[in-house]
């Protein structure tokens, strides 16, 4: 066993005020981010976070940079530097960290205690990654080019592996990982696993009709179009599809993520600063995070309820209060059983939720409006930030034709990276 | 936000040099990057660098770093010093001579205060093409 860590209220009142991101994509081909290397694709957000905020980086005290596998394909350390030069930052605290997909949620606590000890007044929480690119060091790296071009078969010996001493040796870690939250939903609802099919397909059709109304998401073609080029009528007999083949135990194509790059960037300050900004200030009023060696038993499960426990004794909120839910689902299995972890949907009957198509964003349990994961897309270090822009547009009320019905006072964000950190944030609109 | 990296290296292999200028304050940012970081401006346009310096520091670099690509330049100095459009620059390769007396003068001459200058010149690494200052003596 291991102990959950405790958690405090915030010395002072810490506000999100600025977002930005860019469209999440392909450095090869999607408008927006075409031909931009990781760093420019971080500088393009920094620069709309700032703008969004209305300040500028003479305002900025420190930056909390996040990146994860650039460490390896990049073939780059302390890429914070050039980070926190690109975006006017020149000579101010600037700092890296790593946590796999969970990077930028743990970079934004760091920014969110920073400013909450009261040694800064405000810190910019950025994050730049990349996923399907390489250089081995010797060009610039506009040049970096496929992985396949590289290494003949793929990516798998560039990927850096988690825990060399044991995890990587022992033959299992993470290969079942995938699955394993939709196994004990199984258990707990006693469903088929046929049905739990159903529902992760739900999952992945709820986020895409999601996704069709966000113009930065990767993936946003209708399924009933993709269906319907494929000769099928109807979208659920072509999510049974050999179109749509099992590729995890238990999870088809498009029950995964299909990754992504990004650049995004977080503008963080006190609440009274927040003040006299122009933006709705977003106050953080708790977070929580657990990180467990990615062979131990269950860590999905366990680190995410108690990284939502934390999150809720930090708060002191009640999961009654949470008026929209972001979630990390780079799996479809993780969707439902998160949201009944926090509290958002009935333990045991979210699944009906998502079913009943209750969690797009013109349902009364919207969850994910950008699309998730599965279909706005996943880039590594970035994917926390994505999540935190869609809930403060929510929250202001600037999400455009995906807007929810009724404007989210309370958000719960989690996240999730590796399955061996994950954490959790709620968010309430400053009074 | 269009490529800076790419454009920037491009521009090497057509002859020219580039840097952003603050549309705010003026200042010149070079190498480029998309940010002011004298007075926070946001907005950079491009500009093409003249290549005229004004050396303030030589320093000799040890044979233990004349390691490839940069071998080529071997023996070489990296200056401090400014641009003419008002930028510092650090740490760049400036070619003196091979004339290890000779570089030893320059530099000696940089150190009794007289202004010496330094001018842009664009070196092939093979893999990239970077920037080299070379003494106008």
């Amino acid at each position: 066993m291991a102990m959950s860590a405790k958690t405090r209220k915030l010395a002072r009142q810490v506000c999100i005020v600025g977002v930005g991101t860019t469209p999440i994509g392909s450095y090869l081909e999607t408008p927006g981010i075409k031909d931009l290397t990781p760093l420019e694709m971080f500088a393009a957000a920094a620069h709309d976070a700032m703008r969004d905020a209305g300040v500028t980086p003479k305002d900025v005290d420190a930056l909390f940079a996040g990146t994860s596998m650039n460490v390896v394909l990049g073939h780059e350390v302390s890429p914070q530097v050039s980070m926190a030069d690109w975006v006017g930052l020149r000579g101010k605290p600037a700092v890296v960290s790593e946590a796999l997909c969970s990077t930028s949620f743990y970079t934004m606590q760091q920014g969110i205690m920073a400013v909450a000890s009261g040694a800064y007044e405000m810190v910019m929480v950025g994050g730049q990654d990349l996923l399907d690119r390489y250089t081995d060091g010797k060009a610039p790296n506009h040049k970096m080019r496929p992985i396949s071009e590289f290494v003949a078969g793929g990516g798998d010996i560039l990927t850096p592996g988690i825990d060399p001493q044991y995890a990587r040796w022992n033959g299992g870690a993470g290969k079942t990982l995938y699955d394993e939250m939709g196994a004990d939903y199984r258990r707990l609802t006693g469903l088929s696993w046929d049905q739990i099919d159903d529902i992760q397909t739900a999952v992945a059709i709820n986020d895409r009709h999601n996704a069709e109304k966000n113009p930065k998401a990767y993936n946003r073609t209708p399924f009933e179009e993709i269906a319907a080029q494929a000769g099928f009528d109807s979208v659920k007999a072509y999510m049974k599809s050999k179109f749509n083949p099992i590729l995890t135990n238990h999870h088809r194509l498009l029950q995964l993520s299909g990754g992504g790059e990004q650049g995004g960037a977080i503008i963080l300050c006190s609440a009274e600063r927040a003040k006299d900004l122009k933006q709705i200030p977003i106050e953080v009023l708790g977070f929580g995070i657990a990180t467990r060696r990615i062979d131990q038993p269950r860590i999905p499960t366990i680190n995410t309820q108690e990284s939502i426990d934390q999150a809720y004794e930090m708060a002191g909120v009640t999961p009654d209060e949470i008026d929209y839910l972001q979630l990390t689902d780079m799996l479809a299995g993780e969707h439902v059983p998160v949201a009944e972890m926090v509290g958002y949907l009935p333990k045991g009957e979210g699944y009906k939720y998502v079913l009943d198509g209750r969690t797009t964003y013109e349902g009364d349990k919207p969850i994910n409006t950008n699309g998730g994961d599965l279909s706005a897309g996943h880039d590594p270090a970035v994917s926390g930030l994505e999540e935190f822009n869609e809930a403060v547009l929510q929250m202001r009320g600037q999400a455009g034709e995906r807007q929810m019905k009724k404007v989210p006072r309370t958000a719960f964000v989690r996240g999730e990276g590796g399955a061996h950190t994950c954490s959790a944030t709620i968010l309430r609109t400053l009074d | 936000m269009e490529p800076v990296t790419k454009k920037y290296y491009e521009a090497l292999d057509e002859g020219k040099i580039l840097g952003m200028k603050c549309a705010a304050c003026g200042a010149v940012e070079w190498p480029p990057v998309p940010t002011c970081n004298t007075c926070g401006g946001l907005d950079m346009e491009w500009t093409e660098i003249q290549g005229e310096a004004t050396v303030g520091k030589i320093e000799p670099v040890p044979p233990v770093y004349m390691k490839p690509p940069f071998d080529v330049f071997a023996p070489y100095f990296v200056f401090e010093g400014t641009l003419a459009e008002g930028t510092p620059v650090q740490s760049w390769v400036i070619r003196l001579t091979p004339d290890a007396a000779a570089a030893a003068a320059a530099a000696e001459r940089v150190e009794a205060g007289e202004i010496v200058k330094a001018k842009a010149a664009i070196a092939d690494l093979g893999e990239t093409r970077t920037v080299a200052f070379t003494l106008e003596v």
